[in-house]
């Protein structure tokens, strides 16, 4: 049977026309009217990130720490919004600036690095840049992501750790401007350090839309 | 009609095999009701061309833009707004952006003072004409952000809806209201001078709680 891009059926070719043409339209409604949420968990194993000078992907999962979904909602153009969240270990082995950023491609599109507002401006990119002291060798600091973006230490003198059952989820980010329903997005947190490497923890990483007409 | 499924949704199985279409017809009359009442209600308005204002008092200046109307919420259900838009003011003045459910400006809660709900809104008081800066949605209704020399420009595609300038958090809205049907808007006011509004987004949605 036919499936709406939510996974919904719908009747196919063997109903007479009329109730398939109904219940295409039914499932449509039903998948217009509900919002989708996948997440993803890595770093069971630390995951070492090698002299990453530039922004690049983990590879553990062979896809970087990442999730891909149909985002769109509505029939108002760019009336699609996605809610993105992400809550992470990662550490530095060197003195560094140790940065984090959410890159996003839509459509199979070129993966760019996602922009904040720029008041009086044009829009910036959005990243964390960790300066905190480096303390051998090496611990595990928090990387979260906020309202605005990610946030976090890549730092500290012990290392920070997660609780299994009953943790406290950072706010996550919301992002406007996605088209009707069917608009596919690629969403990837990378990683960069200007020496020594970057070590991954476990990580959560959630993708969700907002359905709004 | 011989089953439903774990969360009360009807559902047909072999046994119904070979039914007669009115049945069919009921059925799906059934699996429709039913779906209708765990689905979120949803609505949304975009406007990328500039409006105007010069009210003292909140005013629309587009009726065909900047609301949401008819928006369903449950029993129990709560209602979720978000919004996105900028602005920029013509001479010295204080502006006003603010939500209104029906003709009743959103309230926030006193605890500055105690006693009864005060007024939600995001003003912003300018020196002189301004370029665009950014409004937007979050916890506590609507944040306006600063009045740059210099407009403020977005990116159509992952834009994120945050604004370091505001004292709101950026995101959505969560509204208690009373089962009922809603219009939702967000209307604008200037003291003086006048106030120019665009590329206004308003999404809103009702989420139930079974």
């Amino acid at each position: 049977m036919p499936l709406t891009p939510k996974g919904i059926y719908y009747p196919g070719p063997k109903f007479p026309p009329q109730i398939s043409e109904d219940m295409g339209a039914m499932a449509q409604n039903v998948f217009n009217g509900i919002e989708a949420m996948q997440m993803q968990t890595y770093g069971f194993s630390p995951e070492t990130i090698v002299a990453p000078t530039s922004y690049t992907s983990a590879a553990a999962n062979g896809n970087g720490d990442s999730i891909d979904m149909n985002v769109g909602s509505g029939q108002s153009p760019n009336s699609g919004m996605i809610w993105f969240n992400y809550h992470g270990l990662w550490k530095k082995t060197a003195t560094a600036t140790t940065s984090a950023a959410i890159f996003l491609s839509v459509n199979g599109g070129t993966l760019t690095q996602l922009k904040k507002l720029n008041p009086g401006g044009a829009p910036v990119v959005q990243e964390v840049n960790d300066t905190q002291a480096f303390f051998s060798p090496g611990f595990f600091g928090q990387l979260y992501c906020n309202r605005d973006g990610l946030a976090g230490n890549a730092g500290g003198n012990a290392d920070t750790s997660f609780a299994t059952n009953g943790f406290v989820m950072p706010p996550g980010v919301y992002i406007y401007g996605f088209d009707n329903p069917g608009m596919s997005v690629h969403i990837e947190v990378k990683y960069k350090t200007t020496a020594g490497n970057v070590v991954l923890g476990k990580r959560y990483v959630y993708l969700g839309t907002i359905k709004a007409g | 009609m011989s089953g439903t499924t774990a969360k009360g949704v009807p559902i047909l199985t072999t046994s119904d095999q070979g039914l007669p279409t009115p049945n069919v017809q009921s059925y799906l009359q059934s699996l429709a009701t039913a779906l209708d009442a765990r689905i979120e209600h949803v609505g949304s308005s975009y406007n990328p061309n500039p409006d105007t204002v010069s009210s003292t008092s909140y005013v629309n200046p587009n009726s065909s833009f900047d609301r949401v109307q008819n928006i369903i919420v449950p029993t129990d259900g709560l209602l979720v707004v978000g919004f996105a838009g900028l602005w920029k003011v013509s001479a010295a003045s204080t502006m006003g952006a603010a939500l209104f459910i029906g003709a009743n400006q959103l309230k926030n809660v006193n605890t500055a003072s105690g006693g009864a709900p005060v007024l939600a809104e995001g003003t912003n008081t300018t020196a002189g004409a301004s370029g665009y800066g950014f409004m937007h949605s979050g916890r506590q209704g609507i944040g306006v952000g600063a009045a740059p020399a210099t407009d403020t420009t977005l990116v159509n595609t992952g834009m994120i809806l945050y604004d370091p300038t505001t004292s709101t958090d950026g995101g959505l809205c969560y509204i208690s209201v009373a089962a009922g049907t809603y219009d939702v808007s967000v209307k604008y006011k200037i003291s003086t001078g006048t106030l120019t509004v665009k590329e206004r987004r308003l999404w809103v949605h009702s989420v139930q709680y079974l």
